[in-house]
């Protein structure tokens, strides 16, 4: 929410959950850089988000290409690998993304015209694709800065203040690189780094119940009978994950954060089918209340209230 | 591993009316992925159910409960959280719930009952943000009939499909603002009997040829655009408006669900996009059966229930033998004809068939006309016919024995053509 210095030195994070004392602070906020930067006068950039729009299909056409298709338009855009034909680690083709100026960073909806625009350039190459298998669409925005690539150094004017910025695409491929380079900066700029002999880098494997074989399958439920019940029908999905979800030590307790740790919800159906069972596990793991059950943020309850609150309302 | 005659997937109306079916001559496995029986219809509380089986209109639970009563009084293994994960080709099925792990079954016989789902907003590519606050209308009906809940307050409803007339009233009678259906076709989609009895009686707008253009909220829906279409049901910019409402209701078509069938090889019918079947109800892969929603989406549950009770008599008569060619007689839909079901007449010497079709676009005063390749051997008058009032034909045994050519083709013209 804010940052306190001192003579142009880093003193303490002011945030929701209460002030943290430190001498550094590394601003890797992606389109909120620049408001970070704000916050102690240390702009050295602009963010100006580029939306990026990408249409899902149906894993029952994953067979419809084999390799991951690239278009590259001539001439060539700059900063824009093209987007294509991609068949994601879960199987689902998508076509995408596109790339457009958009000033506002909350704006994640698709118009028609992003839908029009994905349809002109891949229909052509992927005519035989069923357009009724298309499941969802979705957009992001890169955190472009107007010289257009990463900005990843020491501030100028306060000491102890890192900008990781305009990490737009390819950012997530090179997000190691990119610690490793402000480790450097940490390095160079006295922060002593000492290596925890015993750090532990791997997660334990996590068992995903459509992974498994049958013998497996068998041996998960034996252990824990939730792993016998689908509850996603179209991810075949159990309610031994969502639980293990719910439960976990950063704990899901909201549909898409519970969609995007398990998969819920993601396939043809859209949660139609799982969404009332996803709540009552919800209820029953938290003892929380279903109309203050969340679709993501504060403010996106799923139910207004009980049914017939309207009813009583009115008397 | 299980050994049984007949596997009857689907505890709907349909799986519940073939299971009882085949079990008088048959051992017979009933699987349902839900925690009760009944399908869909424990969600619809309100009447309209059983005018023809049992003369009466009865809600969709007490329909439901009275085969379920036949079911538990009867010898059929029955499995509820059970969900089926595959069928290979030799009918071998692989199921698993919480009690018995991963249970394999081997079934001389199969039917196929696993109904439909809803189409979603991506499958007709709505524009704009993912609000909380959009649900499809039997998503909407389990929320508040089942669970529980109220999903909002000021409604749209798009699509006039039967769940979603049926929704509009629900909504109405929790004491909900129903804004208006907005429907894409210049026809309603729904039976005429949901038009009066859930929107005119309840003062509820109709909008024909109109679509939403936009959905607009960031945590829950706060609005949506609307527009008039042209011919093309492409929006007319002009007349798009923007209606502030806190829920979005979808009732945009059903499709029936088969996923199950991607490993077997089994005709799907480009219309329906359901299961393709005989006169037996048998699919395209010998023993394996269907019925109900999972064939198309019938307007009525008596039609489900007779179907069900064909395809249950069937499966349990199942001998699996060299059958080699049988004589078949393709129904062929032609003018003003979307689809008939069954698809495929493959065996003459059985009682009366009755034909279930749907039409492309509403006429006045026609003949249904069925042709033995090209020459007319039956005719019937309609007063009026609509796509969404699914149109029946009951072919008598003489009639049938009388085809002559492997074509059966079904005509609508009106009558002064
Ligand atoms: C459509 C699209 C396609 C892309 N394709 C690719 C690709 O193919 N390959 C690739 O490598 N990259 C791709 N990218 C880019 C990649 O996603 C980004 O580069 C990467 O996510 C940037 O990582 P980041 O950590 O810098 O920022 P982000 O991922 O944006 O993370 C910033 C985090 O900071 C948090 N935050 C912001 N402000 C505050 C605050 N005040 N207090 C607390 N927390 C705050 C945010 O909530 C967020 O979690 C794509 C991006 C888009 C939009």
């Amino acid at each position: 929410m804010d940052i306190k210095t001192s003579e142009n030195k880093i003193k303490s994070v002011l945030t929701t959950k209460g002030i943290i004392e430190t001498k550094y602070i590394i601003n890797a906020a992606g389109l909120h850089v620049d408001e970070i930067s704000d916050m102690i006068n240390a702009r050295e950039y602009t963010i100006h988000p580029k939306k990026g729009s990408t249409i899902i299909f149906d894993k029952n056409i994953s067979d419809l290409i084999k390799h991951n298709i690239s278009i590259v338009n001539f001439p060539r855009e700059e900063h824009y690998k093209g987007g294509g034909a991609i068949t994601t680690l879960d199987g689902n083709i998508q076509w995408g993304p596109t790339i457009l100026e958009n000033y506002d960073k909350n704006d994640t909806s698709v118009s028609v015209n992003e839908i029009d625009k994905i349809f002109k350039s891949y229909s052509p190459i992927f005519d035989y694709f069923p357009k009724n298998s298309i499941i969802n669409y979705f957009s992001g925005l890169r955190a472009c800065t107007f010289t257009e690539d990463f900005i990843i150094k020491p501030s100028n004017k306060i000491e102890g203040f890192i900008h990781v910025a305009g990490i737009q695409s390819p950012g997530l491929t090179a997000a190691p690189a990119i610690a490793e380079m402000v480790i450097g900066i940490l390095e160079n700029i006295g922060v002593k780094l000492e290596k925890k002999p015993d750090f532990n880098p791997f997660n334990d494997k996590k068992k995903i119940f459509r992974y498994l074989n049958y013998e497996e399958k068998n041996e998960i439920i034996k252990k824990n009978p939730d792993y016998g019940e689908i509850i996603c029908r179209c991810e075949q999905i159990t309610k031994g994950e969502v639980i293990d979800a719910i439960n976990s030590p950063i704990s899901a307790l909201n549909m898409d954060s519970i969609k995007r740790r398990t998969r819920v919800g993601m396939g043809r159906c859209q949660g139609g089918f799982c969404l009332p069972n996803i709540v009552k596990n919800i209820i029953e793991e938290t003892g929380l209340k279903g109309e203050d059950i969340l679709k993501n943020d504060e403010g996106s309850n799923l139910f207004i209230g009980k049914s017939k609150c309207l009813i009583n309302d009115k008397k | 591993m299980i050994e049984t005659d007949v596997t009857v997937i689907g505890g709907g109306p349909a799986g519940l009316a073939s299971a009882l079916k085949a079990a008088e001559k048959s051992n017979v496995l009933l699987l349902e992925r839900g925690n009760e029986l009944g399908g869909i219809l424990p969600q619809c509380i309100h009447e309209g159910f059983g005018n023809f089986i049992f003369n009466k209109m009865l809600t969709g639970p007490e329909y439901a409960q009275y085969y379920i009563n036949e079911i538990i009084n009867s010898k059929i293994i029955l499995k509820t959280n059970t969900t089926v994960l595959s069928i290979d080709p030799n009918k071998n099925i692989v199921a698993t719930n919480s009690t018995d792990g991963i249970i394999r079954i081997k079934s001389k016989s199969i039917i196929l009952a696993m109904g439909c789902r809803e189409r979603t907003r991506s499958q007709i590519l709505l524009p704009g943000t993912r609000p909380a606050g959009i649900y499809t209308a039997g998503t909407a009906q389990h929320l508040i009939n089942i669970d529980g809940y109220m999903p909002g307050k000021n409604i749209i409803i798009l699509g006039s499909g039967n769940v979603g007339l049926i929704m509009a009233r629900r909504f109405s009678l929790e004491g909900a603002n129903v804004i208006g259906v907005y429907e894409i076709m210049p026809n309603a989609g729904g039976l005429t009997r949901n038009i009066v009895q859930c929107l005119d009686d309840y003062n509820i707008p109709l909008f024909l040829s109109h679509t939403i253009t936009n959905i607009v909220g960031e945590k829950r829906v706060e609005g949506v655009n609307v527009a008039k279409v042209d011919e093309y049901f492409k929006p007319i910019l002009e007349t798009e408006r923007h209606i502030p409402c806190d829920c979005l209701i979808l009732s945009i078509g059903l499709i029936p669900e088969i996923e199950l069938c991607k490993n077997i090889n089994i005709k799907i019918d480009n219309i329906t996009k359901g299961i393709i079947v005989d006169n037996k109800m048998e699919s395209s892969f010998p023993g394996i059966f269907a019925c109900g929603n999972i064939v198309h989406v019938y307007d009525l549950v008596d039609d489900v229930t007779y179907s069900a009770e064909i395809a249950g008599k069937n499966a349990g008569n199942y001998i699996d033998f060299e059958r080699g060619e049988i004589e078949e007689i393709k129904v062929i839909p032609g003018r003003n004809v979307s689809y008939v079901v069954p698809q495929i007449i493959k065996n003459k010497d059985c009682n009366t068939i009755k034909l279930y079709l749907r039409v492309i676009k509403e006429e006045r005063n026609v003949n249904i006309i069925l042709k033995d390749g090209n020459t007319p051997i039956f005719q019937k008058k309609e007063r009026i016919v609509k796509p969404p009032e699914m149109l029946r034909i009951n072919l008598s045994k003489q009639l049938i024995e009388s085809i002559s050519n492997n074509e059966l083709n079904i005509d609508i013209r009106c009558v002064n053509e």
